[in-house]
């Protein structure tokens, strides 16, 4: 097995996860009580809020609408519910969640008004850093495939690549992975903004990373690693 | 073993949500599991590929339209909550409207038009056409029996409570046509009809018309429609516009010497149903009583306690107040007056020396006054109704005040509630809202154990006439000054509740 030791250490985030959950609640207290300010009047606490959100939430709807502008259409009807429905919210509610839920909702029906493809065909033609037509994916594919696997231009390749692949998750797995890798949303939040269990999300997340792979692996993307890794499974099994 | 298809530990131990413990018994099952390290190692690098794209950032207006809602959102309401409080009169203003513009608004104001034809113009006729002649002579011998004021204006309405005047008072139209005999000839049938349809039996027919002995014995009399009119000119020996002035002065002065007589007595009078070892209501708060709450006891000089029947009987008497009926004679006239300014928070005793209902044959050149009380007009007048409006109003403001109230206590916001109880102290009007609030006060202190406070505001509620949770505010009394260990007020409380109707037997 050809990896380094701090490959074989994974566990960076894990020794500090008490950490992160107390900055996680910290988190949701404040953004409860800049809600519960705006709602007392106090047109500075939403603004504030809006600077925390503003990123993760317009993120979070572009990746799930794939369009600037439509993203930008959602991110600002997101933000204006919640404006009108401030007076609704109670506090018992994570600040978050709420938005979320407002936002994938919404994102939803937009994607079902406006039929945005969830699919890319291969033969469909990329825009060139000019807005010029570049070449597809196959033959992008096809010309990376031969390309050494340099960690730092292969970041740079491997973009198009990788969402290409998260364009072609299910529906259901789309919006996890982007809740939680583009919205930072925790599983938890995102099961109660889904309406499934926390396994079932964990569970998708797990699809979705699986798919991924195997989507990267088969263009030979990165094989040090991913066919590393495919070759040891099959060797266990053996 | 670990499939990693399956173990929903490897997403949580991926993204770091693994506690400790889980994280270390995880990583001593990766470390034999080679595939799984390297399936653990293959997603990490995935995810990097993925976070190391560029998170993107909305434009910068779209923060500034949605900011801009946001306070728009908070100056329209802070416009609401300043408008609140004159939005009744909106509602109201916006109902009067839409009812303007009703097609109903057109006949209500046609139909008002013609009441008010009517009513100024049958006096008139009347004294135009003054009855004469034989046939009236029964009827105004019958007349003569009654008080001497009955040729009052016919009231506006055909209320059914002035079809069958009372014994002893003036002589009906029915009477007279039944006395007189002529009311009613065969062939004159449909001229009568007509006329009756305007609540008046014409005078010159009535004059023309023989006494007939037959037609008096046989004659069945017309429905009546209103109250007794006059029967002859004797009544209009004194001019009908001097003696309404007369009436109008009267009642104004027994009103005036009525809330003179309130506002004479004093704070504790008015506050305390009981003196012997009571509390007296601090004089703030009964200020805030308003000058509209009716009043039993602010008009006993005497010192008598009143009655808790007569407790009750206060606000039902201030709603349905009754309005003067002029074909009443001067007696009647004079226990109307006392009973008005029970109404207005006077004293029934100082008006006429008589309680009210009581008989009002003590009054100066009255005739006898039938025993039981007379069926008073119970449409009240357009002062009377804006009375009752009002009333109506200040429970809504006290009962809105009080859901406020406890909306602030379920939020446990104290204060809040106490700014709001403190607030409808001040402005309610009339004791039983203004019992409610006191009641209600001492409540919410006593769950705070601020007792003394308690204390004194269920001592106040307890003791304001017209509430009708005294039982209750005494009993809360009761059990703070037993908490307290204050055996007199615990005595007091005990004295009242048995004084009380179905009181309590200790």
């Amino acid at each position: 097995m050809a990896s380094t030791p701090d490959e074989q250490q994974p566990s960076k985030e894990v020794t500090g996860s008490t950490k992160a959950s107390d900055a996680k609640a910290e988190s949701d207290r404040e953004d409860a009580r800049l809600l519960s300010a705006f709602k007392s009047g106090d047109a500075k606490a939403f603004e504030r809020l809006l600077r925390k959100h503003r990123r993760p939430v317009f993120n979070f709807c572009y990746r799930m609408l794939r369009d600037r502008s439509a993203a930008e259409d959602a991110f600002q009807e997101v933000f204006l519910r919640v404006v009108r429905s401030a007076p609704k919210w109670e506090e018992s509610a994570k600040v978050t969640t709420w938005i979320y839920t407002i936002a994938r909702n919404h994102c939803i029906d937009a994607t079902r008004r406006a039929k945005y493809r969830r699919t890319t065909s291969l033969d469909q033609t990329f825009k060139g850093p000019k807005d010029g037509e570049g070449p597809s994916l196959q033959e992008r594919l096809r010309d990376e495939a031969v390309v050494p696997p340099d960690r730092g231009a292969e970041s740079v390749r491997m973009r198009p690549l990788i969402l290409e692949a998260i364009g072609l998750l299910s529906e259901e797995q789309h919006e996890v992975f982007v809740m939680r890798e583009y919205a930072g949303l925790p599983f938890r939040e995102i099961a109660q903004v889904v309406g499934v269990s926390e396994n079932t999300i964990k569970s998708r997340m797990r699809y979705a990373l699986e798919h991924l792979r195997k989507y990267l692996a088969a263009h030979g993307i990165d094989g040090s690693v991913i066919r590393d890794g495919e070759d040891e499974e099959e060797g266990s099994r053996s | 073993m670990i499939d990693p298809a399956d173990d929903p530990r490897l997403t949580s131990y991926l993204y770091g949500e693994l506690d400790d413990t889980d994280a270390s018994v995880f990583e001593a099952e990766l470390a034999g599991q080679d595939a799984l390290s390297a399936r653990v190692r293959a997603y990490q690098r995935v995810l990097e590929w993925v976070r190391e794209e560029p998170a993107l950032d909305p434009a910068p207006e779209l923060d500034a339209l949605i900011l801009a809602a946001a306070r728009k959102k908070i100056s329209d309401e802070v416009q609401d909550r300043a408008t609140a409080e004159v939005r009744w009169w909106s509602r109201w203003a916006a109902g009067l409207r839409r009812f303007v513009a009703s097609p109903m608004y057109g006949w209500v104001a046609v139909g008002a038009v013609a009441v008010a034809v009517l009513v100024v113009t049958l006096p008139m006729v009347e004294h135009e056409t003054p009855m004469v002649g034989p046939e009236i002579l029964e009827g105004e011998a019958r007349r003569d029996e009654a008080p001497r004021i009955t040729n009052a204006m016919p009231p506006p309405s055909d209320s059914p409570t002035t079809t069958s005047p009372p014994s002893g008072m003036g002589a009906s139209r029915g009477q007279i046509a039944r006395g007189g005999g002529g009311g009613r000839s065969p062939e004159r049938v449909d001229s009568f009809d007509s006329l009756d349809s305007v609540d008046g039996i014409g005078r010159r027919d009535l004059a023309k018309a023989k006494p007939s002995p037959e037609r008096q014995a046989s004659a069945e009399p017309p429905p009546l429609k209103s109250a007794s009119k006059p029967p002859s000119n004797k009544t209009f020996e004194v001019p009908f516009e001097a003696r309404e002035a007369r009436e109008a002065r009267e009642v104004r002065e027994v009103r005036e010497e009525a809330v003179a007589a309130a506002a004479a007595a004093p704070v504790g009078e008015l506050a305390s149903a009981d003196d012997e070892g009571g509390p007296r209501a601090d004089r703030e708060a009964l200020a805030g009583l308003g000058a509209g709450g009716g009043g039993l006891e602010g008009g006993r000089s005497n010192g008598s306690r009143p009655t808790e029947a007569e407790l009750r009987r206060a606000p039902a008497r201030r709603r349905s107040a009754p309005v003067m009926d002029k074909s009443r004679g001067e007696a009647d006239l004079k226990t109307l007056g006392a009973r008005a300014g029970a109404a207005s928070g006077a004293a029934s005793g100082a008006a006429s020396g008589a309680a009210p209902g009581a008989a009002p044959g003590a009054a100066p050149g009255a005739a006898p006054a039938p025993a039981p009380a007379p069926a008073l007009t119970e449409a009240p007048s357009k002062k009377e109704a804006k009375a009752i409006d009002e009333a109506e109003r200040v429970e809504r403001a006290a009962r809105t005040m009080l859901e406020a109230v406890d909306r602030e206590v379920g939020a446990k916001n104290f204060d809040g509630a106490r700014r709001i109880l403190r607030r409808a102290r001040a402005n309610t009007q009339g004791y039983a809202a203004y019992g409610r609030v006191m009641y209600r006060w001492a409540r919410l202190e006593f769950s705070q154990n601020r007792d003394l406070d308690a204390l004194d505001y269920a001592k106040i509620a307890a003791t304001t006439p017209g509430f009708e949770g005294r039982r209750a505010a005494f009993e809360l009394v009761e059990r703070i000054a037993t908490k307290l260990d204050r055996s007199e007020e615990v005595a007091w409380a005990r004295r009242n509740l048995r004084a009380l109707p179905n009181g309590r037997a200790h």
